[in-house]
């Protein structure tokens, strides 16, 4: 089996597929911490992509609520139960990855979802981890807690969807790395939906074959970002692109974000399928579990989190969250703002580290009006 | 932020679509377990107290057992020639209980499972496989029948579909392990599935869920529960329904033939052959699938296998299980048999 070096892992890993990878990869990065679960990406994904009939449950975007919600029904949890929990020797991965835990000459090891599996997109929504026991008063920290997890497709390096077809209907783009099912060449026979760690590849009833998250391709050619992340009313996304190989960019946000401040972390690193949706934990979470969803790395990405205030490049990176639709592949730090640029290096976006303050006087002379509404 | 223990829909959430009744799919699964296992293929001749290691490319195990005999087959029986028996009128495709076959020598085939390949098929869960085959001046057929304690023939995520096929060779020395390159083989491909489509109509989300409901098909005509093979006539619609739009062949709104014919040149690589001239029909009646499976005599196709007359040629067959969860490579198969079209 062909072997390749897994950054995530920090170690070479085993993968089925041999291909070269691709010339360029999207990226994304979630801010956990400002997400409040309004489903406003999913609603506009499901608009615009999976209306369709065959497709009533299928959400290429979802948000769950740790720790109890999952789409579908124990995604995570599922896969996490037949394999051997993951062990770390400090940013290497020790325990085995999906594509060689299983036994030789089969598939990535993966479970399929059943139907009812998928119907039930809410359950465990706002759930918290544990009850308020009698008595219980707030002393500063919450004990019990819950987060939002935004879930699409992770366009991943060593995709296990991809690796998965016998009939190689999935495919890696080469000029952005959205990985993309072939709706001529597809068979249905949902191997893919088995093998895929993050069940982000669903079967159509209608079509009887398998379909996926296709990374808003169309808009990604013109460079714009993907429609969940411009619909996000929160801003807690970026969307651009990564580089996987070679050394970071340090003008690049998410290079700098994800690559050279380790800010933001790949979800299930263990599964090994180096994916490209990076999360910066929620801050109020407790560490293991976090380090079950995100690697070693969550107590530095929290630190740096609540440091950001003295940290004007990393904070000027955040700032470009959902500030323009224009996908952001270059910026820089100028002064008190955050200037962002396209695909085309042009200016897209200028971000000012602190909101303007506008008083407005009660009576507006150039009208004649009162403003009632001014504070 | 709201407690919601209920483990529904949440009214705070944009939740489109409620899907109410879920079928149960997961008793089936199970079912399997208690079917007999094989690990490896074993390539023998097993009918009674002889046995064989098969000659042959494909491993084949045949058994020819008299017409009109359903019994075990007899004890010493010849790895022989499957034969397209010359008859006066072929029995249509229509009814795969025509008297007619009642005359057609059987051959039960032994099953293997596919293991050449990834992914494999772990367990065998149907053993065997009787074919029989006739001719008349315009048509070939196959009648297919083997054991299916309930038959699968449902759509949705896990569930698959019990399937059978024919495969001949397009060129001499083609592989029984769906040719190789530049050594193609014609398949023709029965499933249950489609022959539900064909007789029942298109499988459609209310045939599965009654009560489902969704707030917005875009550019669909007409009323609940928009028949996808009538609501959809608008091109529009097709940005939502895009198996439709690209025309594949699984995503067949209007299926007239359960039959599909296909040319591979490996694992992996079969094709759809589109204006296939086959027809089939499968029915499953007392715990067993039988099936008609046809295709003209001289084909002008030239992607279906020529036969001639007298000449021998080899044939072989794939059967999945789809409670078993067969689908694909993980499927049960008998490698090339001899196989001759009578004069």
């Amino acid at each position: 089996m062909p072997k390749r070096f897994n950054w995530q892992l920090n170690r070479e890993m085993d993968y089925p597929y041999d291909a070269p990878p691709p010339k360029r990869q999207v990226a994304y990065v979630f801010d956990t911490n400002k997400c409040i679960a309004c489903q406003t990406c999913t609603v506009a994904c499901k608009t615009a992509w999976t209306s369709g009939k065959g497709e009533e449950t299928i959400f290429w975007n979802n948000v769950e609520t740790k720790p109890y919600g999952g789409y579908p029904v124990g995604w995570d949890m599922r896969l996490m139960d037949t394999e051997q929990p993951a062990r770390w020797s400090g940013d290497k991965l020790v325990s085995l990855t999906v594509f060689e835990s299983g036994k030789p000459g089969q598939p990535p090891r993966g479970h399929r979802p059943l139907a009812d599996d998928y119907a039930h997109p809410n359950l465990g929504e706002d759930d918290v981890s544990g009850l308020a026991e009698l008595g219980q008063y707030f002393d500063g920290t919450h004990p019990m807690w819950m987060f939002y997890l935004a879930r699409i497709c992770n366009h991943c390096d060593h995709p296990a969807c991809l690796a998965a077809c016998p009939r190689k209907a999935i495919y890696k783009r080469q000029e952005d790395g959205i990985v993309l099912v072939d709706q001529e060449r597809c068979r249905g026979y949902q191997e893919c939906i088995k093998a895929c760690p993050y069940k982000k590849v669903f079967y159509n009833l209608i079509s009887r074959m398998s379909q996926k998250c296709i990374g808003c391709y169309p808009r990604v050619e013109e460079g714009n970002v993907a429609f969940c992340v411009e619909s996000c009313i929160g801003k807690i996304r970026m969307h651009g692109f990564i580089t996987p190989q070679g050394p970071p960019r340090q003008d690049n946000p998410i290079d700098y974000i994800v690559r050279i401040r380790k800010l933001a972390l790949p979800l299930y690193p263990q599964f090994g399928t180096s994916g490209n949706v990076y999360y910066i934990p929620p801050v109020h979470v407790p560490d293991p579990y976090l380090e079950q969803l995100f690697g070693p790395g969550v107590e530095q990405a929290k630190d740096l989190y609540h440091s950001l205030g003295s940290d004007p490049k990393l904070l000027g990176a955040l700032l470009l969250f959902g500030a323009s639709p224009r996908m952001i592949v270059r910026y820089e730090v100028k002064g008190e703002e955050a200037i962002g640029y396209d695909v085309d290096d042009k200016e897209a976006v200028r971000v000012p580290f602190t909101e303007p303050v506008y008083t407005r006087p009660h009576h507006d002379t150039r009208h004649n009006v009162y403003r009632h509404n001014t504070a | 932020m709201q407690q919601n223990n209920s483990g529904q829909q949440n009214s705070s959430s944009p939740v489109l679509i409620v899907l109410v009744g879920c079928v149960v799919v997961s008793a089936m699964v199970s079912l399997a377990a208690v079917l007999i296992a094989v690990q490896r293929p074993v390539v023998v001749v097993v009918q009674g107290g002889a046995a064989t290691t098969s000659g042959g490319t494909g491993g084949a195990a045949v058994a020819v057992t008299p017409p009109g005999s359903d019994a075990v087959p007899p004890a010493s029986p010849v790895p022989t020639t499957i034969t397209a028996q010359r008859v006066a009128a072929a029995p249509g495709a229509d009814d795969p209980f025509n008297a007619a076959w009642d005359a057609v020598p059987v051959s039960d085939l032994d099953l293997l499972p596919q293991q050449v390949a990834a992914p494999m098929l772990e367990r065998v869960t149907v053993r065997r496989l009787r074919v029989q085959a006739v001719r008349d001046d315009q048509r070939l057929a196959w009648r297919l029948s083997w054991d299916a304690p309930q038959p699968a023939s449902s759509v949705e995520t896990g569930v698959f579909t019990d399937a059978v096929a024919v495969q001949l060779p397009l060129v001499e020395g083609a592989p029984f392990t769906m040719g190789a390159k530049g050594k193609p083989v014609t398949v023709l491909h029965w499933k249950a599935l489609w022959q539900k489509d064909v007789d029942e109509g298109f499988q459609d989300v209310h045939d599965l869920y009654p009560h489902a409901m969704s707030d917005l098909y875009w550019f669909a005509s007409g009323k609940w529960p928009f028949p996808v093979d009538e609501a959809f006539a608008d091109v529009r619609s097709h940005q939502w329904l895009v198996g439709v739009a690209a025309g594949s062949p699984m995503a067949q709104l209007h299926r007239k033939q359960p039959v599909e014919e296909l040319v591979a040149e490996g694992f992996g690589s079969s094709t759809h052959v589109p204006d296939s001239a086959s027809t089939a029909r499968g029915q499953w009646r007392d715990g067993r699938w039988t099936v008609v499976i046809d295709r003209p005599l001289n084909p002008s196709d030239p992607q279906a296998a020529a036969l001639q007359a007298g000449k021998p040629t080899q044939i072989s067959f794939a059967v999945w299980d789809g409670q078993a969860g067969n689908v694909g490579g993980r499927k049960h198969y008998i490698g090339w048999v001899p196989f001759e079209v009578e004069p």
